[in-house]
């Protein structure tokens, strides 16, 4: 009899550590809807004791390829960048005003030649808005964005270490979303340089090597605190990692429409939900 | 002997008279010096093309006219503005024509964009500085133009031409 009331004990036990372990406290468990809550439930929708709330979705660093997003997808985003981005500016003008191909719709640009994080923090060649040159936070501020698109460390890779750089763009990204607080940052790759580049060595520090390093760090940058990854660099390269001397206009890493156009369709294809 | 005389008086007046035309005439079109009544622009940039000077250019976006330029569309009968389809290039045309009393400030925000491409241009490649430095904004009454150019001069008579 006692050795029955031991078991009976025990399976009670048992079955109430199993119910209070399905439903513990920890933070990422879905609630358990209680009985009143099932009364608010809209119709179609499980209101039994075992359905719960969708977990969190997942950040995903890398937007997943889908078809191409139509220009006005791109009426809220802004693109920060250096020479580099002033090419893709211009070409997304030539195409839309050539070819009434619109892909970026009301898309700003704040892009200057030899721009870079430390520039940005340093407050040298500004990008110019409404004519002035200002911090590129002061500009995000005025506008009606929530996308921002960045692609800088070019010009910061021929002075700086890849750790330097990361500093300094974590405080552009702070100052950025303190601007616009909740805008969606998608931080892209650098870009390919040519082996002509890398071997002229015009800039001893900027080398296929370091972009890699750099990218790296960027992506893990975006992962860890929760930004976007575009991998531009992905889609420009040869199949040696570099940028083709015919994709550019100078033979260092500024592209002609060629690589432009692959670039552009990346970022069409390669979006997040707004 | 009195019909001989009438006629002669006749000649006369009628040779002054078309000499006084001929004379106002040439005075009234030899010193005009204000445009012509209107200018198509866009005409004059077609002429300008013709000119085999410039490179692959591109027309620039009216939203980039306020947030570059810092000019006002409202501002503006008509306009063309191309820069170079290589953005590393300096080359850029700019013709606008103002509206009235608009002159005075679209040619400040023009000299003003001219100076800050002349100090990016500074930092990236000295013949494009130079080609920036050698250019300046134009005002022919309410015609503005701003043409940047290693063969600046060559585009600027296509378009005084114009006037």
């Amino acid at each position: 009899m006692k050795h029955l009331l031991k078991l009976r004990l025990l399976f009670s036990l048992s079955v109430l550590i199993l119910l209070l372990g399905a439903c513990g406290t920890h933070s990422d468990m879905p609630a358990m809807p209680s009985e009143e809550s099932a009364d608010t439930h809209q119709p179609g929708e499980s209101t039994g004791i075992l359905s719960m709330s969708p977990p969190p979705e997942k950040h995903i660093t890398i937007p997943v390829k889908s078809v191409p997003a139509p220009a006005k997808y791109f009426n809220d985003a802004v693109f920060i960048g250096d020479s580099i981005s002033e090419g893709l500016k211009v070409e997304a003008m030539y195409l839309k005003n050539t070819f009434n191909t619109d892909y970026f719709g009301k898309a700003r640009f704040l892009t200057a030649q030899n721009f870079g994080l430390f520039n940005a923090l340093r407050g040298s060649n500004l990008p110019l808005y409404k004519g002035e040159k200002q911090p590129i936070w002061k500009s995000i501020a005025q506008m009606d964005i929530t996308k921002i698109y960045i692609c800088l460390g070019m010009n910061d890779l021929a002075s700086f270490s890849v750790k330097e750089i990361i500093s300094n763009y974590k405080t552009v990204i702070k100052k950025l979303l303190k601007a616009k607080p909740g805008a969606k940052i998608l931080i892209q790759s650098l870009t390919p340089i040519t082996r002509s580049e890398e071997k002229n060595q015009v800039y001893k520090l900027v080398t296929k090597a370091r972009l890699n390093e750099l990218n790296q760090a960027l992506c893990g940058m975006a992962e860890k605190d929760g930004y976007y990854y575009l991998d531009i660099y992905s889609v420009i390269k040869d199949n040696q990692g570099f940028l083709a001397d015919k994709e550019t206009w100078d033979l260092t890493c500024h592209m002609r429409p060629e690589a432009l156009a692959r670039w552009i369709k990346y970022l069409r294809t390669h979006t997040v939900k707004d | 002997m009195r019909n001989t005389r009438n006629m002669g008086r006749k000649r006369k007046t009628i040779i002054l008279t078309l000499i006084l035309v001929f004379i106002v005439t040439a005075v009234l079109t030899s010193c005009s010096r204000s445009p012509k009544a209107h200018v198509d622009l866009n005409e004059v940039y077609e002429k300008i093309k013709q000119s085999s000077v410039l490179p692959q250019m591109t027309m620039v976006d009216e939203n980039m006219l306020e947030d570059a330029y810092a000019i006002q569309r409202s501002d503006c009968e008509q306009m063309v503005i191309e820069v170079c389809s290589n953005a590393r290039r300096a080359d850029e045309i700019v013709l606008i024509e103002a509206k009235d009393g608009k002159e005075d400030k679209i040619i400040q925000k023009l000299e003003k964009w001219l100076e800050n491409r002349a100090q990016y241009a500074a930092g990236y490649s000295p013949e494009q500085y130079a080609i920036i430095k050698k250019c300046a904004v134009h005002a022919n009454g309410r015609y503005i133009s701003m043409i940047v150019s290693p063969e600046a001069q060559t585009l600027i008579d296509v378009y005084n031409s114009f006037f």
